[in-house]
C-alpha cells in the first residue's frame, strides 16, 4: 500500500469533512481543525508530480484563502455569518479538489495499466 | 500533450517534498496546542494560539492566564513535542537549502519555464568543445539556443560559460526535446566525438519531428566518411567532418596565406565570425517581383543595400560577379553580401507573401 497516498487522501478528505461540519454546526473547534487540515492538504500538494498537480494545488489555495479570512472573521470580529459564508466557498473548492483527486487516481490507474515497462 | 518533469525539475520537486513533513508536523502541533488550551483552560482562540506558539518556540514569555494543573501538564508535553519538531525541522531545512541547493534548483525550474516560450532556436545536443565554440558564435550573433547535456561535469562548464538555457537530461529521451521546446525549434545540432551518439540524436530528432510536425534542420559532425553516409541515411540534413574541414582550411591558408594580419576579414566573414558583414545564399522563389528582371532592374541594391556576388541558375555552375543585365529566374540561388540587416531585408523581400504585399502596394 502507498502510505504517502493514504496520508494525502486522508488530509484532503479531512479538509472537506471538517469544513462541512463547520458549515453545518458553526463550532469554533471545527473551524480551527478545518484550517489546519486545509493547510496540510495544500502542503501535501506542494511540488506534486501528479497529472493534475497544478489544478489540485490551485483548488487547495482557493480553500485556504477562504478559510484563513473565515478564521479572522470568526475569532477576531465575531462575524459568524461571514465566517460561515467563506467556509461555504472553501467547501466548494474542497469538493472540486476531491473530484480532481478522484479523476487523477483514475488517470494514474489507466497509465499504470497501459505501461509496457 | 502532458509534459513530465525533467531530472532537474524532479530534483526540485523532491527537495520541496522533503520540506513537507516538518511543516505538517508544525501545523499539527499548533493545532493540538491551540485546541488543547481552548479545551483545558477555556482560553479564547488567539490566546490559545499565542500560548502554543510561545511554548513551542520555548521563548520563555509569561503565561497569558494562570494555568491549572492540567494546563501545566499539557504545556510540558507541548514544549517537549515542540522541541522535537523544531530540531527535526531545522535539520531538514538546512539539508534542503545546503545539500540539495533548493535555490539553485528553483533557478533551473524558472529557466526551464522560459525555455518553453522560445521559438526559432537551435537545440545543441552535447556540450562538446565544438558545441562550446558554437555557443560562443551563437551568443555573439544573438541567436537563441538550448544545450542538452546529461553529464554533471559538463553542466558545470555550461554554468561557467554563462550559457543562458540548458537542460540536464539524457539526449535519447523524447521528453528532453519537448523540454527544449522542439515544437518551435529551428533545428538540432550534434557534435559528439562518438558517431553512435550522433546517430542516436539524429534518429531521436527525426522521431520527435514526426510527433511534433515541425520541420527540423539537423546538423551533425562525423569522424569518417562511412559514418557520414550513415548519418545522412538516418536523417541528418548536413554532416560535417571536423577533420576534413580543418584540413581544407589549413590547405586554403597554405595556398594563399593572409596578407593582412593573421586573420583576414574575408575569412572571418566566411566563418560567420564577424557581426557587421555577412554572406548568405538565398533561393529566388516563384512569384516574387524580381523574377524575370535583370539584376539592374530588380533594384535590389537600392531596396536593400546588399550586393549579389554570384547567381546559380538551376542545375548550372555558379555565375560569379554577374553583369547588371543578367536575368533573375525563379529557382536561382543568389549569393549575397551585406550587413546582417541588409540581408534580413532581402530575405524578407524574397518571401512570396512579402512579395505579394509589395506587388499590392506598387
Amino acid at each position: 500500500m502507498d502510505w504517502g497516498k493514504v496520508a494525502s487522501i486522508f488530509f484532503i478528505l479531512m479538509a472537506l469533512t471538517s469544513n462541512a461540519s463547520f458549515v453545518y454546526g458553526g463550532d469554533s473547534y471545527n473551524l480551527v481543525i478545518t484550517v489546519a487540515m486545509s493547510l496540510i492538504a495544500t502542503l501535501l500538494k506542494l511540488g506534486s508530480r501528479k497529472t493534475l498537480g497544478a489544478e489540485l494545488m490551485a483548488t487547495s489555495l482557493v480553500a485556504d484563502l477562504h478559510l484563513i479570512p473565515a478564521l479572522v472573521a470568526f475569532f477576531g470580529f465575531g462575524e459568524v455569518t461571514m465566517a460561515k459564508g467563506l467556509a461555504i466557498g472553501a467547501l466548494v473548492a474542497n469538493v472540486i479538489s476531491v473530484a480532481l483527486i478522484t479523476i487523477d487516481t483514475i488517470l494514474d490507474t489507466i497509465k499504470e495499466e497501459n505501461a509496457i515497462y | 500533450m502532458r509534459s513530465f518533469p525533467s531530472r532537474q525539475q524532479g530534483d526540485f520537486f523532491d527537495a520541496l517534498a522533503r520540506l513537507r513533513p516538518p511543516l505538517i508536523l508544525t501545523i499539527l502541533l499548533l493545532l493540538v496546542g491551540t485546541l488543547g488550551y481552548m479545551a483545558i483552560e477555556g482560553f479564547p482562540f488567539v490566546d490559545a494560539m499565542y500560548m502554543t506558539v510561545i511554548s513551542v518556540a520555548t521563548v520563555g514569555f509569561g503565561e497569558v492566564h494562570p494555568l491549572s494543573t492540567g494546563g501545566r501538564l499539557f504545556t510540558m508535553g507541548l514544549i517537549m513535542g515542540g522541541f522535537a519538531v523544531f530540531s527535526y525541522s531545522v535539520g531538514v531545512f538546512v539539508e534542503v537549502i545546503t545539500r540539495r541547493d533548493i535555490f539553485g534548483l528553483f533557478r533551473i525550474q524558472t529557466m526551464e519555464s522560459r525555455i518553453k516560450s522560445l521559438a526559432d532556436h537551435y537545440i545543441i545536443v552535447g556540450y562538446t568543445t565544438i558545441a562550446q565554440e558554437l555557443a560562443r558564435i551563437f551568443r555573439r550573433r544573438g541567436m537563441l539556443f538550448v544545450v542538452v547535456e546529461p553529464d554533471a561535469e559538463r553542466v558545470e562548464m555550461l554554468k561557467h560559460d554563462q550559457v543562458e538555457f540548458f537542460i540536464q537530461d539524457d539526449y535519447f529521451r523524447h521528453e528532453t526535446y519537448r523540454k527544449a521546446a522542439v515544437g518551435t525549434a529551428r533545428g538540432i545540432i550534434t557534435s559528439f566525438e562518438n558517431d553512435s551518439d550522433n546517430i542516436t540524436v539524429v534518429v531521436t530528432g527525426r522521431i520527435v519531428e514526426e510527433a511534433t510536425g515541425r520541420d527540423l534542420f539537423i546538423v551533425s559532425t562525423c569522424s569518417n566518411e562511412e559514418s557520414k553516409v550513415r548519418l545522412e541515411r538516418v536523417g541528418a540534413d548536413y554532416v560535417i567532418s571536423p577533420d576534413t574541414l580543418i584540413g581544407n582550411r589549413i590547405g586554403a591558408l597554405a595556398l594563399r596565406p593572409p596578407t593582412l594580419g593573421s586573420r583576414s576579414v574575408l575569412e572571418q566573414v566566411a566563418f560567420g565570425e564577424t557581426t557587421d558583414l555577412d554572406i548568405r545564399e538565398m533561393l529566388l522563389p516563384e512569384g516574387v517581383p524580381m523574377v524575370g528582371k535583370s539584376v539592374r532592374d530588380s533594384d535590389l541594391r537600392r531596396l536593400t543595400g546588399a550586393y549579389i556576388v554570384a547567381i546559380t541558375h538551376e542545375g548550372r555552375r555558379p555565375h560569379i560577379n554577374p553583369s547588371p543585365d543578367e536575368i533573375l529566374r525563379a529557382g536561382d540561388t543568389l549569393m549575397v553580401i551585406g550587413t546582417p540587416r541588409q540581408l534580413d531585408t532581402l530575405e524578407h523581400l524574397l518571401r512570396p507573401t512579402a512579395a505579394a504585399g509589395v506587388n499590392g502596394t506598387t
